[in-house]
C-alpha cells in the first residue's frame, strides 16, 4: 500500500477495516448526529466501584491463599489450646500414680482392669510423663501459656511503642531528637542478655516479695503467673517496643507531611482531631501487623527462656519448658520432644504467615 | 545513515496492548498505526494514563508483566520485532533503538561509575578493546556538552545534576548509533531551563546523526520545536495526527483544541484565558465503546456515545478520528 | 564519617554503659546481691568479699568500685563452677570455640542466604519462590532448640547415627557439622528473605529498565546491576543477625555439648554463678555492640551514595 500512495513523511493509512466503517456512514442519519446530553455522557462512563479501607483489605487479604490456610490452622490451635482442656477429663498437673510413663494410646494396668469390667477409659493419645501426667492435657496447657504470653506481650508492646513513636513523630525536632537517642540505645543492647540477666534475678527477688507480702494486692497476680512470666513481660516493656516505637514514628512523619493534613490544620483543626481522624485511621493498619508479628517473637522468646531453664516453672507449663523437659529422655522418649516442638513450630509459622499476609492486606504501599 | 533518508524505518500497525491485572484487562493501547521514515522526529503527545510510553515500550520488548502486545505488528526495517527471539531482542535494544527516560535521577544505577556504564552500553553490543570502548565514551561524553568528560566518567550518578544526568543518559544511547532513539518525557523531571538545553541538544545531534527520533511528551510546546510530525494519543489511541504546522494552525479534533487551548502562548492576546480540558480520562478498565472522549467533548453527539469514529484525511499525511468530520457530509445527504 | 563513626562509637558506649547498669543493679536484686552465694560464706570469706567489693558501702559506690575493675580486667572470680578462677580467664579460654562455630554458621548462612535469596527474586511468583518462601519463613519462625533436638535426633542417634553430637577439644571436623548448620539455619533464612525483598525492589528501579534498555542479558543484570544495590540494605541486616547468633549459640551449644562460652553461661545460671554470668554479659554484650558498630560502618563505606569525606546523610 505504501508504494501507491507514499507521503514524503509518513502518514496514518487507510486500514481496510476502517474503509468498511466509512461505508457504513451510509446507514447513519442526523438524528445520530444531534448533540448529547450531560445525562448521557454522566451514563458513559461506567463508574469505578469504590470500596472501604477494611472491605479493600478483606478481599486482599482473602485472596492470599497461604495466610488464609495459616488463619486457619491458629483458629484450630486456639480451639486446641482453650477448648480442648474442657473437654479433655485429665488435668494438665493431675498426677495418675499408676499410668507412669505410657506410651501414646497406651493404657495402664488399672486402666485396663477398668476397660476389662466395661467402663470406659479416655486414652492417654499423647501418653504420659514420668509423673504419670497427661502429655495431651500438657500440651494443652502449654500451649495457652505459650499463645497467653504471645498475646499479651504484643499488647504491652503495641501500647508502649505507639505512645512513644506517636509523641515522638508527632512533636518532632528535640523531642523527636533526643527520643529516638534513646531509642537507638536500647536497640544496640543485646536484649536476649538482658532478659536472661531479668529472669534470673527477678524470680528469687519476687519470691521474697511474696513470702514477705503475702497478703499484698500485687501478690496474688504474681503468684498467677509466675516469676518468669513476669520476668517476660518486663523484658518487653523495657526493650522490645523499641522497633514498634520506629514503625509508628516513621508512619507519623510522612503522615504528618501529607498536603491533606495541612489542608486539615490550614482549615483551623485541632491536634486533638487531627491525631483522631487523619493520623490514627492511617497508621491503624500498620500498627495491627507490626502487632501481629510481635506475637510469634514473644512466643520464641517465652520457649528460648524456658528452654533454657529460666522460663515458665512447675506446674504450669509452656511449650519451650515442655521440650526443655523432654531433653533429658529424647532418645527413648522422643515423642515427647516432638509433640510440644511441633505444635510449637505450626503455631509460630502460622503466626508469622498469618502476619505477613495481614501486613500487604492493611498497607498495600508496602506491596509490590 | 544520511542516504537511508526518507525510507521506511518502522511501521506499527493496529498495535494493541493490554495489562492483565487481577480486576480485569486494562486496554492500554487499543490499536493503534503509524509509520516512522529515517531522519524524521515524531512526537506523540497525549496525558498521563492514554498508553504512549506503553506504546513506546512494546517496542524496545520492555514491557513488563503483566503486560503484552495483544495483536497488532511492530516491524522495523522489514523485521518484524515482535517474531524476535531474545537474542535478536537484546541486539535490537541498544544497539538498533535506544532509549532515554523521564527521570535522569533514577535511570542510572548508583553504584556504578557513570565511565562503567557508558561504556558496558557499548561492550554489550560490540567488541571493542576496553580502551577503545573508553574513547568513544569519552566523544560521546563531548558530543552531549558535558565538560571535563575525563573527571565525570569516575563519577558516580549522584554526584551530578539532574541535566548532567540526562546528558549522560543521551550519551549511553547514543554510544552504538541507533537508528531510532525514543525519547519518554526526557525532559519533564527537569528545570524549565535545563529543559530548553536538553531539547536543543537533541535537536543538535538529530542534525549530526540524521536518527529517527519518537519523542513522547505531554507537552505540546516542546513537540513545536522538535518534531517533524506529532500523533496526539487520548486512551490508548491516536486521535490526530499530522504535521506540526497542521496540528497547531489546522487542529481538527476537539481533544487536540483543547490540548492548545490550555497551553500558554507567546503570540496570544493578552486578555485570553487558557481553558482547561475538564473531566477526567475514562476508566481503562472498562473502556466504552464510542469515542472515549465523549464525555469530556463539548461538541460530544449521539453517535459519539455509540461507536468509534473512522480515520478522516484532511491533507497528505493529516488524520482524525472524530464523528464530526462526517456530520455535515451527513446531515448534506439528507437535505 | 568520621563524625558517624564517632557518634556510633559513642553509641556504643552509651549501650554498654546502660548494660552494666542493668547487669549491676539486676543482680542486687538477688538476696545477698551478687558476690554472695545462697548459704551464708565463712566469716573470712565475707570479710574478704566485703574488703574488696564494698559490700558495707552505698549501692553507687559499689557500683563504681565494680566498675573500675571491670575496665581494669578484673571481672572477678566464680565461686561455683570454678571455685576462685578469674571469670576472664574462663571467658578467654571458653570464647574461641564459641567463636569458631559462630563464624563458621555465619559464613555459610550469608552465602546460602544471599544465593537463595536471589533465586527466589528471580523465579518470583513461580513455584521455587513459593517452596523457598516456606521454607524461610519455617527457618525464621522456628526456635533454635527445636530445629536443633529434632536434628539430633535424626542425625545423632534417633534414625541413623552418622553424624556425632558432642564437640570435644580435639573432635573431627565432622563434630561440627549439626551445631554449625543449626546455628546458621535460622540466619540463613532471614537473610534469604531480606536478600528476596531487597532484589525485588532493586529489579523494579528505573535504572535495571535503563540495564534492559541497553540490551543487556538477564543474568548479567541480576548479578551486576540488582545484586549490587540489594546487598548494601541486605549488608545492614547481619548486624541484629549476630545478636540472634548469640543467642542461638546458648541452645545449640547446649544440645550439641560444644564445650563454648554459651553452654558455659546457661550452666552458670543453673548453678546462680552470679560473678560469670555478669562477667559474660558485659564481655558478650562489648563482642555484639562492637560487631554492630562494624557492620554499621562497613554498610556506609560500601555505598557509593555517602560521601566519605563530607558529613553524614
Amino acid at each position: 500500500m505504501a508504494e501507491l500512495k507514499k507521503p514524503p513523511m509518513g502518514s496514518l493509512q487507510m486500514d481496510s477495516d476502517k474503509v468498511d466503517q466509512l461505508i457504513e456512514i451510509a446507514t447513519l442519519s442526523p438524528a445520530d448526529f444531534a448533540p448529547s446530553t450531560e445525562e448521557e455522557k454522566e451514563h458513559f462512563i461506567q463508574p469505578q466501584k469504590s470500596i472501604g479501607y477494611w472491605q479493600d483489605a478483606w478481599r486482599r487479604l482473602k485472596k492470599n491463599r497461604v495466610s488464609m490456610v495459616a488463619l486457619g490452622i491458629l483458629i484450630l490451635i486456639m480451639l486446641f489450646a482453650f477448648v480442648g482442656p474442657m473437654v479433655l477429663p485429665y488435668k494438665y498437673d493431675q498426677q495418675i500414680r499408676t499410668s507412669l510413663n505410657l506410651a501414646p494410646m497406651q493404657y495402664s494396668e488399672a486402666e485396663q482392669t477398668a476397660r476389662a469390667a466395661g467402663e470406659s477409659v479416655f486414652p492417654h493419645i499423647f501418653g504420659t510423663d514420668t509423673h504419670g501426667r497427661d502429655i495431651l492435657a500438657r500440651t494443652m496447657m502449654g500451649t495457652r501459656v505459650s499463645m497467653s504470653i504471645g498475646v499479651m506481650a504484643a499488647l504491652l508492646v503495641l501500647v508502649i511503642g505507639s505512645i512513644y513513636g506517636s509523641i515522638s513523630g508527632y512533636f518532632g525536632g528535640m523531642v523527636d531528637n533526643i527520643m529516638m537517642r534513646i531509642v537507638e540505645v536500647i536497640y544496640s543492647v543485646p536484649e536476649v542478655l538482658v532478659v536472661l540477666l531479668l529472669s534470673i534475678s527477678l524470680r528469687p527477688w519476687l519470691e521474697n516479695f511474696l513470702n514477705t507480702n503475702t497478703n499484698s494486692a500485687f501478690a496474688q497476680p504474681i503468684r498467677v503467673l509466675g516469676s518468669s512470666i513476669i520476668a517476660i513481660f518486663i523484658s518487653f516493656a523495657l526493650l522490645y517496643w523499641v522497633t514498634m516505637a520506629r514503625i509508628i514514628r516513621g508512619q507519623v512523619l510522612q503522615l504528618k507531611e501529607q498536603e491533606y493534613v495541612t489542608a486539615a490544620r490550614a482549615l483551623g483543626a485541632s491536634s486533638g482531631r487531627i491525631i483522631k481522624k487523619h493520623l490514627l485511621p492511617n497508621c491503624i493498619g500498620s500498627m495491627i501487623a507490626a502487632t501481629c508479628l510481635q506475637i510469634p517473637s514473644a512466643i520464641f522468646l517465652e520457649s528460648f527462656l524456658s528452654f533454657l531453664g529460666v522460663g515458665v516453672q512447675a506446674p504450669l507449663t509452656s511449650l519451650g519448658s515442655m521440650c526443655s523437659d523432654a531433653l533429658g529422655g529424647m532418645y527413648t522418649y522422643t515423642y515427647r520432644l516432638i509433640i510440644p516442638a511441633i505444635i510449637l513450630g505450626i503455631m509460630l509459622l502460622s503466626f508469622n504467615l498469618f502476619g505477613d499476609g495481614l501486613r500487604d492486606a492493611l498497607d498495600p504501599r508496602l506491596k509490590k | 545513515m544520511s542516504e537511508k533518508n526518507g525510507d521506511l524505518l518502522l511501521q506499527v500497525e493496529d498495535l494493541k496492548v493490554s495489562f492483565f491485572t487481577p480486576a480485569g484487562e486494562v486496554k492500554a493501547v487499543g490499536g493503534i498505526s503509524y509509520q516512522l521514515h529515517h531522519g524524521e522526529v515524531m512526537g506523540i503527545v497525549g496525558e498521563s494514563g492514554s498508553g504512549k510510553s506503553v506504546e513506546a515500550y512494546s517496542i524496545m520488548g520492555l514491557l513488563q508483566s503483566p503486560g503484552r502486545v495483544v495483536g497488532g505488528s511492530i516491524t522495523l526495517s522489514g523485521e518484524d520485532v515482535l517474531a524476535y527471539d531474545k537474542h535478536q531482542m537484546r541486539e535490537l535494544r541498544g544497539g538498533k533503538v535506544s532509549m532515554i527516560f523521564q527521570n535522569p535521577m533514577t535511570s542510572l544505577n548508583p553504584v556504578y561509575t557513570v565511565g562503567n556504564q557508558i561504556v558496558e552500553a557499548l561492550t554489550t553490543h560490540k567488541k571493542v578493546p576496553r580502551e577503545e570502548a573508553r574513547r568513544r565514551g569519552l566523544e560521546m561524553l563531548e558530543l552531549v556538552g558535558i565538560n571535563n568528560p575525563e573527571k565525570r566518567m569516575k563519577q558516580y550518578p549522584h554526584e551530578l545534576s539532574g541535566g548532567m544526568r540526562q546528558r549522560i543518559m543521551i550519551a549511553l544511547a547514543l554510544i552504538c548509533e541507533p537508528d531510532l532513539l525514543i525519547a519518554d518525557e526526557p525532559t519533564t523531571a527537569l528545570d524549565v531551563t535545563i529543559q530548553a538545553q536538553i531539547l536543543e541538544l537533541m535537536k543538535d545531534i538529530q542534525k549530526k546523526t540524521h536518527m529517527a527520533i519518537i519523542f513522547i511528551t505531554h507537552n505540546l510546546g516542546v513537540v513545536a520545536d522538535i518534531c517533524d510530525r506529532v500523533s496526539v494519543m487520548y486512551a490508548g489511541r491516536i486521535v490526530e495526527t499530522g504535521t506540526v504546522d497542521e496540528i497547531f494552525y489546522t487542529p481538527t479534533h476537539p481533544y487536540t483544541l483543547g490540548l492548545l487551548r490550555s497551553m500558554p502562548r507567546v503570540d496570544a492576546e493578552s486578555y485570553e484565558r487558557l481553558i482547561p480540558i475538564q473531566g477526567t480520562p475514562v476508566d481503562m478498565l472498562n473502556p466504552p465503546e464510542g469515542c472515549p472522549f465523549a464525555p469530556r467533548c463539548e461538541h460530544a453527539m449521539k453517535i459519539c456515545l455509540n461507536q468509534y469514529p473512522p480515520a478522516t484525511q484532511l491533507g497528505e499525511g493529516h488524520m482524525v478520528n472524530c464523528w464530526l468530520m462526517q456530520k455535515d457530509q451527513v446531515l448534506e445527504k439528507e437535505a | 564519617m568520621i563524625k558517624y563513626i564517632i557518634k556510633r562509637v559513642v553509641m556504643g558506649l552509651v549501650a554498654l554503659f546502660v548494660v552494666s547498669i542493668l547487669t549491676f543493679f539486676l543482680m542486687n536484686l538477688v538476696p545477698g546481691g551478687p558476690f554472695m552465694s545462697e548459704k551464708p560464706p565463712s566469716p573470712a570469706v565475707q570479710a574478704m568479699m566485703e574488703e574488696k567489693y564494698g559490700l558495707n558501702k552505698p549501692l553507687t559506690e559499689q557500683y563504681v568500685t565494680w566498675l573500675t575493675d571491670l575496665l581494669k580486667g578484673d571481672f572477678g572470680v566464680s565461686y561455683r563452677m570454678q571455685k576462685n578462677r578469674p571469670v576472664l580467664t574462663i571467658i578467654k579460654e571458653m570464647f574461641p570455640t564459641s567463636a569458631k562455630v559462630g563464624a563458621i554458621a555465619m559464613g555459610w548462612a550469608i552465602v546460602a542466604g544471599i544465593a537463595l535469596g536471589c533465586v527466589a527474586a528471580y523465579k518470583r511468583g513461580k513455584l521455587t519462590d513459593s517452596i523457598l518462601r516456606v521454607v524461610t519463613t519455617s527457618g525464621v519462625a522456628l526456635p533454635t532448640f527445636v530445629t536443633a533436638s529434632i536434628l539430633l535426633v535424626v542425625f545423632a542417634g534417633g534414625v541413623w547415627n552418622i553424624l556425632p553430637s558432642i564437640v570435644g577439644t580435639s573432635s573431627s571436623w565432622k563434630a561440627y557439622i549439626l551445631p554449625c548448620f543449626t546455628l546458621g539455619l535460622n540466619p540463613m533464612c532471614n537473610i534469604a528473605r531480606y536478600t528476596r525483598s531487597a532484589m525485588l525492589d532493586s529489579l523494579g528501579q528505573d535504572y535495571i529498565r535503563t540495564a534492559y534498555a541497553k540490551g543487556l542479558a538477564t543474568p548479567f543484570i541480576i548479578f551486576k546491576h540488582a545484586l549490587r544495590n540489594a546487598l548494601i540494605p541486605v549488608v545492614s541486616y547481619v548486624g541484629p543477625l549476630i545478636a540472634g547468633i548469640l543467642s542461638g549459640g546458648f541452645v545449640v551449644e547446649t544440645v550439641f555439648n560444644v564445650p563454648g562460652l554459651g553452654r558455659y553461661f546457661v550452666q552458670s545460671i543453673n548453678n546462680r554463678d552470679y560473678p560469670i554470668i555478669m562477667g559474660t554479659t558485659i564481655f558478650l554484650s562489648a563482642f555484639v555492640i562492637a560487631m554492630n558498630l562494624i557492620v554499621d560502618i562497613l554498610y556506609r563505606v560500601i555505598d557509593p551514595r555517602i560521601d566519605l569525606s563530607k558529613g553524614v546523610e
